[in-house]
């Protein structure tokens, strides 16, 4: 009888039909290794991971398809570094045809080797046992401390290894390709290779400023000079605030609880800005205290684009602020730094002209929306007064019908967009040269949450129409996980709930759950009217 | 028998009328007073006057509506204006004038970390074409005139500091412009010695290339002039100004337009027959700003010289 193998499965038994080789065992193994073949419901694959360490996976029964009939138990003691081996084999010359045997063939001979391995490699030492009986104390068996010789074991992977024997006591050596009887250990095998760490392929979040990216020339990063524009009050004619005055006094009548603030939350300083103020100031110059000795930061806030960001400061100390240019490049406003007078775009986040041109803010999250949502996230929020130092109405806006009509006061590129209205409120986010927004009077109510993607970036968007704000992240982490989230109701500021039950709050943090205290991504977004963004992310995807 | 204009009155109208029509420089407005020095007209057939007019006006004054704010950014705003014009009777009638300005702006926000903002340059050109149907003579105590004229854009209107400078920091409006004026004297006796003067003239702005458009003005005025003598001679006045808001690309400016009054006093001496000096001021007296904030005159103070050849 002839088993054929299937070359499919590389489990290939064709029991030898010798009279004198048909045993006990091999009716054992040919049984043992048929019902391997039929209960395994992979294949040896022909594609695996290369092995470092051995590793227990390599358990398993091992043979050599051109000696089939005879193979190799083997067992690996991560824990001891040690292998064992079993080589069920034969003789070297057939016994007698006269030669009987109580028990199985005459002709069987069973090797056992032992020893360290190291990496994918073992050096074992074989063993012959000597003078023992059939499940028998006595006569008790002899084995040659010494060995009979050596078996070098290595694998190259979980499918496949190499016997070289050396036996001394009979002069002969030799190498043996084998290969698993059976694919069942292979995912074990596998999983217990040590992992690389993986190199994430999520996409940082874009330093620069996306599609709308002119040539860098003669320190101008704006294609034309000439399309940044003066806007008449000079340099801080519109006066940055550099000593703000908060409260905690949440019942202020100076703001009411459907006006806009922009809200940060930066260490354990929460605070809210109205544009009211922001209105008639643009810049304000703050301090945080975060972990040591305060830190400068200046939140800005463009009235004409709508457009609020949070830059920590990076200068030195005594010079570490921001003004008001004076100019504005796509009615947006230009930042300057007062250390080394670089002008900075608002929008496009970075130097546009100066000593530094490129160069990046390091940027803060920011929450712009009604001070009511402000005040049902952090009721422990403090206020920006109006005790400004300056002579202002703040409760008179200082453009007119400006918000409520398509007005512009100053030239915008991409203006015949009119795929929204001029000043529809959007979060935008910019990857690359993907760009996509979304309208905040589209949102639901009640907080909605969209698992979308922008770009080869996998974001989590998450926004309310009533309660008018929208942030979007990054939902891949460092680890390349991916969450998927939902929206978690009436648990302000918790905004989203994810896949592995962990709460996240609207600045992106989770607040509860095993990812407590890890923060998504940051991604380039903001809300700004849908004429800036258009203007600087000509093409931006509207999402429905 | 012709009766020419009565030359005693060449005083008076020359620093009122001078007055008269001057305008004023708002934040919002490049506007230079380009109709000052071109109201030294020539009134006698074959007369040429040649009108030097210099002019510093402060822009200083923070305004919400009517009410003075301080501002507590120490800004200091003035232009200084050269004006050379020279007008020409062809008849008793008809006149035509024409002038050309030079224009030095300087814009300094004390509380600001960056230096003082400055442009220079040629300004804006009139031509004026002028006619007195009626003078006051010996035996007429009025005199009306009338005016159509434009403003070109001859100077520099994209003066460029880091950047290209706001509107009202550039020595041109950078576009044409229609003038309408008209004028009406009384001699309260015959040698004119005392006049009723009221004027009134309309600029409509044109929109340069920067799709900009200065708003288009009024200006109203009346007073008294007084002469002593044939040298000396001073006049007193209250001008209206009302002017639309500035507009780029056919929208509003805001912060832009508004109505003022001031009161102008000018007096004026003549050294010789022909040349006569004058020194003149514009207090403003109160105004009405459209938008919530502007920075709008302070005061203004010109010196003038004209010769009559």
């Amino acid at each position: 009888m002839t088993f054929k193998p299937d070359p499919n499965y590389n489990l290939a038994l064709p029991l030898r039909t010798r009279a004198r080789s048909v045993g006990l065992l091999k009716t054992f193994l040919s049984t043992t290794l048929l019902l391997l073949f039929f209960l395994s419901s992979n294949a040896v694959r022909a594609q695996s991971p290369p092995i470092e360490v051995l590793n227990s996976g390599l358990n398993d029964a091992w043979y050599d398809p051109e000696t089939s009939g005879q193979g190799f138990f083997i067992t690996v003691f991560s824990d001891l570094s040690a292998v064992s081996l079993a080589w069920f084999t034969y003789d070297t010359e057939l016994p007698p045809l006269d030669a009987v045997a109580n028990l199985g063939d005459p002709g069987h001979r069973w090797l056992t080797a032992v020893g360290p391995f190291s990496g994918n490699t073992a050096t074992l030492t074989i063993y012959v046992t000597r003078g023992g009986l059939f499940n028998s104390e006595v006569p008790a068996t002899s084995t040659d401390l010494d060995g009979d010789g050596t078996i070098t074991l290595e694998f190259t992977d979980c499918t496949s290894g190499v016997v070289s024997y050396d036996i001394t006591s009979l002069g002969k050596s030799g190498q043996i390709p084998i290969q698993r009887v059976a694919a069942g250990n292979i995912p074990l095998c596998e999983a217990l290779i040590p992992q690389e760490p993986q190199v994430c392929t999520r996409p940082e979040p874009d330093k620069s400023h996306g599609p709308n990216d002119p040539p860098i020339t003669n320190g101008t990063i704006i294609s034309r000079r000439t399309d940044i524009v003066d806007g008449g009050p000079g340099p801080d004619g519109i006066p940055p605030l550099e000593s703000p005055v908060f409260t905690a006094n949440l019942n202020s009548a100076d703001v009411g609880p459907n006006e806009m603030v922009v809200g940060v939350k930066v260490g354990d300083n929460i605070r809210a800005y109205p544009h009211d103020i922001m209105n008639w100031h643009e810049i304000v110059n703050d301090t945080f205290t975060i972990d040591g000795p305060p830190e400068r930061a200046t939140l800005s806030y463009c009235p004409l684009t709508g457009s609020a960001m949070l830059w920590k400061s990076f200068m030195e100390p005594g010079d570490e602020t921001f003004g008001t240019s004076g100019v504005l490049y796509n009615s947006n406003l230009i930042l300057y730094d007062r250390e080394n007078v670089n002008y900075w775009s608002q929008m496009l986040e970075q130097a546009v002209v100066g000593p530094q041109v490129t160069r990046i803010p390091d940027r803060l999250q920011v929450v712009d929306t009604t001070w009511a949502t402000w005040k049902a996230m952090y009721p422990e929020t403090e206020l920006l007064t109006r005790e400004t130092g300056f002579s202002r109405d703040y409760d008179d806006y200082p453009y007119g019908d400006y918000l409520v009509t398509e007005r512009l006061i100053f030239p915008v590129n991409n203006s015949n967009d009119f795929r929204l209205w001029k000043k529809t409120r959007v979060l935008g986010i910019n990857v690359g040269d993907s760009s996509k927004v979304y309208p905040i009077n589209v949102f639901t109510s009640a907080v909605e949450v969209i698992n979308d993607t922008t770009g080869d970036m996998q974001t989590v968007v998450a926004g309310s129409s009533e309660l008018n704000f929208g942030v979007v992240f990054n939902r891949q982490l460092e680890d390349c996980t991916v969450l998927e989230f939902e929206a978690v109701q009436n648990k302000l500021p918790v905004v989203m709930r994810d896949n592995e039950g962990n709460e996240w709050d609207v600045f992106g943090v989770a607040v509860n759950g095993d990812r407590a205290g890890q923060q998504l991504e940051k991604t380039n977004s903001y809300i700004a009217f849908w004429f800036a963004w258009t203007a600087f992310f000509p093409g931006a995807e509207i999402h429905q | 028998m012709i009766f020419r204009p009565l030359k005693p009155a060449f005083g008076l109208l020359l620093y009122f009328g001078l007055q008269n029509l001057a305008s004023a420089a708002t934040c919002s407005c490049a506007g230079v007073p380009l109709l000052a020095s071109i109201d030294t007209s020539a009134k006698e057939k074959g007369q040429l006057f040649i009108t030097y007019n210099a002019e510093n006006h402060q822009i200083s004054d923070l305004v919400s509506g009517s009410k003075d704010v301080p501002d507590e950014t120490d800004r200091d705003r003035h232009s200084f204006s050269q004006v050379l014009s020279a007008s020409y009777a062809m008849t008793d009638r008809w006149s035509v004038s024409a002038l050309v300005s030079y224009v030095r702006h300087s814009r300094d926000i004390g509380s600001s970390f960056l230096g003082k903002t400055t442009s220079s340059g040629v300004g804006d050109s009139v031509l004026l074409l002028r006619y007195t149907p009626v003078f006051i003579t010996p035996f007429s105590r009025h005199e009306v005139s009338l005016g159509l004229g434009s403003r070109i854009p001859t100077g520099d209107d994209d003066y460029t500091d880091v950047f290209v400078l706001s509107e009202d920091m550039q020595p041109s409006t950078g576009a044409f412009g229609g003038i309408l004026w008209t004028s009406y004297s009384y001699a309260f006796n015959q040698a004119a010695t005392l006049q009723f003067n009221t004027s009134a003239n309309y600029t409509y702005n044109g929109v340069n290339d920067r799709e900009y458009r200065f708003g288009h003005e009024f200006n109203f005025a009346m007073g008294l002039g007084h002469s002593i003598g044939t040298r000396f001679s001073y006049s007193a006045a209250f001008r209206y100004r009302s002017t639309k808001p500035d507009r780029r690309s056919g929208f509003e400016i805001p912060n832009t337009g508004g109505k003022w009054v001031d009161f102008i006093p000018a007096v004026s001496y003549a050294v010789t027959d022909k040349l006569r000096l004058g020194l003149s001021g514009r207090i403003p007296v109160t105004r009405n700003l459209d938008g919530v904030l502007q920075f709008t005159t302070s005061y203004a103070y010109a010196f003038s010289a004209s010769y009559a050849f």
